[in-house]
């Protein structure tokens, strides 16, 4: 899902084009002379449909705020924290936007502000913030990184230090026919290039199959995700959650029964992301295949989050 | 004008509320026939006597829902009412429920409201409400002018309401956070409460994290599962039930707008019109009232319900707090089976939860909750941002 | 067409879309993949366990996701082809039971390492749409002129 943004009514068109440029138009009723926002098609007051637009002066005050320490919705959380306000505009009406450019403990309900037209040029859409109208109360807010505990970097020295180590160089398992046989059936693929005939390949998923190890139960952690034999240690990190993220792979030969595997594998970067429910590592962790007249077969990184 | 006090509770449930919840999952169909089987063995009132319900939305049913659940139960109804107004939806249940009985439409009627978890669904779908209560749909007024600024969900709006009235009258975080401990007592009486056996002081609320600005983690509800049902009668049909009939003898529902933003004053909420009109309905006066149960998604709704509802002067709720145990062994008891801060939120259930809290009390059925003497109780419901408001008054006949 | 027939660089052109392919992974083939892989990891099989993580069923594996789309792929390009590179990222879950479709077009044709190649864009989505499994492959194909 993307983020919102507004999408322009044949009614509201006005009041956005406005914004683009630089303008807040609020609708008027002719007939009780009552301004309003948002824009409708009946006064709210008297209920006509005797409307124009006037064009406010922009200043306003803080009606109320809160800052909001949790995102108000994941779509949001580069936002936050956020400065949620209700501004009360010269006129009357009131408007929901956002205060920029103010440190928390300079806002004050009831502090003047003035507007900064925010343009999205890929959404095409202008949004409406305020700012504090005196000069001396502006000021940069905090970021997000430095207000949220959770967001304290999982990247510490000891972890990047993992980045390019490499495990110890092992065999697979033999590949035999029986085994890619195995593979087919799970994956469901019937191709008679893996099944029959003289001269059986292997699917190219299969190249990390032999090395899938068999660990005893009581090696294996809670959650039961499988264990590996290289000797390749994973850095300690907060999060406990293990996602497979994504996999890329360049082939350089087949893969024939007969063949036995040898794999190397190294870690090839570890970066964090944030996100709405905190931070997650990324770990690219690089695999060199090669067979047993010593010709590279394969090359995959496999991207592995933690979360 | 108004009620007359001739439509009573006869009866009752409300599930234990599951965080993770343990039976299988049922339909909301399916958790509206089991609630009502049970409430009406609870009021001893049988099955072909209903020819009224009032339900929420039916997940399976986005439409004709009234008529699906008569089909689904085998009922034949003289009142099919669906209703939405969020957290006000219960309360407004049941007056609409009395008003139908003394107007003479209907004899029984059944208010249910599931809130359990429901099978899987065979294809995921998208979720229905991606905005939770806010509308992203082309046209709607919140996807133009508030979604665009993170300005949905619920914690943003109360927290604006926080800020406002501290900014008007002075804001003492002590007294809102005693509103949650106390009611964090109440709960530790009453086995069925999510937060039974975990008592919490004014400072574990205080110390809690921020969550918008001065909204802290425990004074906000945790949602849970669950599902509530009440079952609405005669007067006289109620005297022949099981329990001490509840007697519903005033109401007043009140709304004006959906998002705080454009509210003609934000501090003074719906619930102030909605209790003037359910006390001058049923007659009697603050005074009168042995118990409340006030609509608790948040410590702030607490606080502003005891001002605009009448029971302390504008302004003057931390004193009134500080000086009342609002437990429900205290002389002001507020939510005595926890509220639902303390005995936690089962969605549209939520709701509900403060009807019956009332109609348990006047049964004399709370057990170690019990209020002494507890005849008269002010109950509110509250949707949206304070937007929704309906009060009701139960007296015991 | 027939996986032992082969496709041509010829035959091939940019734009060109893949038949889509409509799949179910069952919990049956689920445990049958997590025993190839020698993986018991407990989300793809234990469904009190995938509650406990927040999700409504056990989890499909992410690579079984990618060797279908990789088998997809080698059908297409017939026996006479080479999967030289392939690419895929697991963006949205699926569960158990969902019914999945693969679909797939020609980006681009050209010579790689002095053979010629294509590139293809392939994806998973679920019945509502949505994209699960992006995933890009370069596959070697046979030309009728130096068959």
């Amino acid at each position: 899902m993307k983020k919102p943004y507004p999408v322009p009514t044949p009614d509201s068109r006005p009041f956005w084009n406005g914004l683009a440029e630089q303008k807040i138009l609020l609708k008027h009723c002719r007939d009780c002379d009552c301004v309003f926002h948002y824009p409708r098609v009946t006064c709210p007051n008297c209920l006509s449909s005797d409307l124009d637009w006037k064009q406010a002066s922009g200043q306003g005050t803080l009606y109320t705020y809160t800052i909001s320490r949790r995102p108000t919705h994941p779509l949001f959380a580069d936002e936050v924290p956020q400065f949620m306000a209700v501004v009360e505009l010269e006129e009357g009406p009131r408007i929901t936007s956002t205060l920029l450019n103010v440190p928390e403990d300079k806002i004050q309900i009831g502090m003047a502000l003035t507007p900064v037209f925010e343009h999205n040029e890929k959404e095409k859409i202008t949004l409406l913030r305020f700012q504090p109208a005196d000069t001396a109360l502006r000021g940069a807010a905090p970021s997000a990184a430095e207000d949220k505990p959770a967001s304290a970097s999982q990247l510490t020295p000891e972890v990047l230090a993992y980045i390019g180590r490499v495990s110890d160089k092992v065999s697979g398992y033999p590949v035999s026919a029986e085994e890619i046989r195995r593979f087919c059936y799970a994956t469901d693929d019937h191709n008679p290039r893996y099944l029959s005939g003289e001269d059986i390949v292997a699917p190219p998923m299969f190249v990390s199959i032999p090395f899938d190890w068999e660990v005893p139960m009581d090696s294996l952690p809670e959650d039961g995700t499988p264990q590996q034999n290289d000797g390749l240690v994973f850095p300690p990190l907060k999060a406990k959650r293990k996602l497979f993220g994504g996999y890329q792979v360049e082939y350089f030969q087949e893969i024939r029964p007969g063949d036995v595997l040898t794999r190397q594998r190294k870690f090839l970067d570890i970066y964090e992301r944030s996100g709405a429910s905190g931070s997650s590592v990324f770990m690219l962790i690089e695999a060199t295949y090669t067979n047993q007249r010593g010709e590279k077969v394969a090359v995959d990184i496999n991207t592995i989050i933690n979360r | 004008m108004g009620l007359r006090g001739n439509a009573a509770i006869a009866g009752y449930v409300e599930l234990k509320p599951e965080k993770k919840p343990q039976g299988a999952p049922l339909f909301s169909i399916e958790q509206w026939a089991m609630l009502a089987q049970q409430a009406l063995r609870d009021a001893g009132i049988e099955k072909h006597e209903v020819d009224g319900i009032v339900t929420s939305s039916i997940a399976e049913s986005a439409m004709f829902a009234p008529a699906t659940l008569a089909e689904y139960l085998g009922l034949e109804l003289n009142l099919a009412e669906h209703i939405d107004l969020g957290g006000a939806s219960a309360a407004g249940a049941i007056w609409r429920a009395a008003a139908a009985i003394e107007l003479g439409v209907a004899e029984v009627v059944v208010c249910a409201f599931p809130a359990g978890p429901m099978p899987m669904p065979v294809e995921l779908k998208p979720h229905p409400f991606p905005f939770g209560a806010s509308s992203n749909e082309y046209g709607s007024p919140q996807a133009q002018f508030d979604i665009p600024y993170g300005n949905l969900a619920q914690n943003c709006g109360y927290a604006q309401i926080a800020n406002l009235y501290g900014a008007r009258y002075g804001y003492d975080p002590r007294a809102l956070a005693k509103i949650a401990a106390d009611q964090r007592a109440s709960a530790c009486a009453n086995p069925d409460a999510i937060f039974y056996g975990q008592p919490i002081t004014i400072d574990d609320v205080l110390n809690s994290p921020m969550i918008a600005d001065p909204i802290h983690l425990l004074e906000i509800v945790m949602p849970v599962a669950g599902g509530a049902a009440v079952v609405v009668t005669s007067k006289e049909r109620a005297a022949r039930a099981k329990h001490r009939p509840v007697r519903i003898t005033g109401f007043g529902e009140r709304l004006a707008f959906k998002t705080p933003t454009y509210a003609a004053d934000l501090l003074n909420t719906p619930i102030a019109a909605a209790a003037s009109r359910a006390f001058a309905m049923a007659g009697i006066s603050h005074a009168d009232i042995d118990m409340v149960s006030i609509y608790d998604c948040y410590t702030i709704t607490v606080l502003m319900t005891l001002e605009d509802a009448g029971f302390c002067p504008k302004g003057k709720a931390a004193e009134f707090i500080h000086s009342h145990d609002l437990s429900y062994r205290g002389d002001f008891p507020c939510n005595p089976h926890g509220g639902q801060l303390s005995f936690g939120q089962t969605g549209m259930a939520g709701g509900m939860h403060h009807v019956i809290d009332g109609a348990r009390q006047i049964m004399g059925r709370a057990g170690g909750n019990q209020v002494r003497d507890c005849n008269r109780a002010f109950i509110s419901g509250n949707g949206g941002i304070m937007s929704e408001q309906v009060v009701l008054i139960l007296e015991g006949a | 067409m027939n996986e032992a027939q082969s496709r041509y660089f010829e035959d091939v052109c940019e734009g060109m879309e893949l038949a889509p392919l409509t799949k179910t992974v069952t919990t049956t083939q689920m445990f049958l993949y997590s025993a190839i892989t020698r993986n018991p990891h407990r989300i793809h099989y234990d469904e009190k366990f995938a509650h406990s993580e927040g999700l409504p069923t056990v989890l499909v594996q992410g690579p079984l996701q990618g060797a279908q789309l990789s088998a997809y792929v080698s059908d297409w390009m017939g026996a006479g082809g080479f999967l030289k590179k392939f690419t895929y990222s697991n963006r949205g879950m699926a569960l158990a039971g969902q019914s999945l479709t693969l679909r797939g077009k020609v980006v681009k044709k050209y010579e790689l390492e002095g053979r010629p190649a294509v590139d293809l864009e392939v994806w998973e989505e679920n019945a509502t749409g949505d994209l699960l499994v992006p995933a890009t492959a370069t596959v070697f194909l046979p030309s009728r002129s130096t068959n």
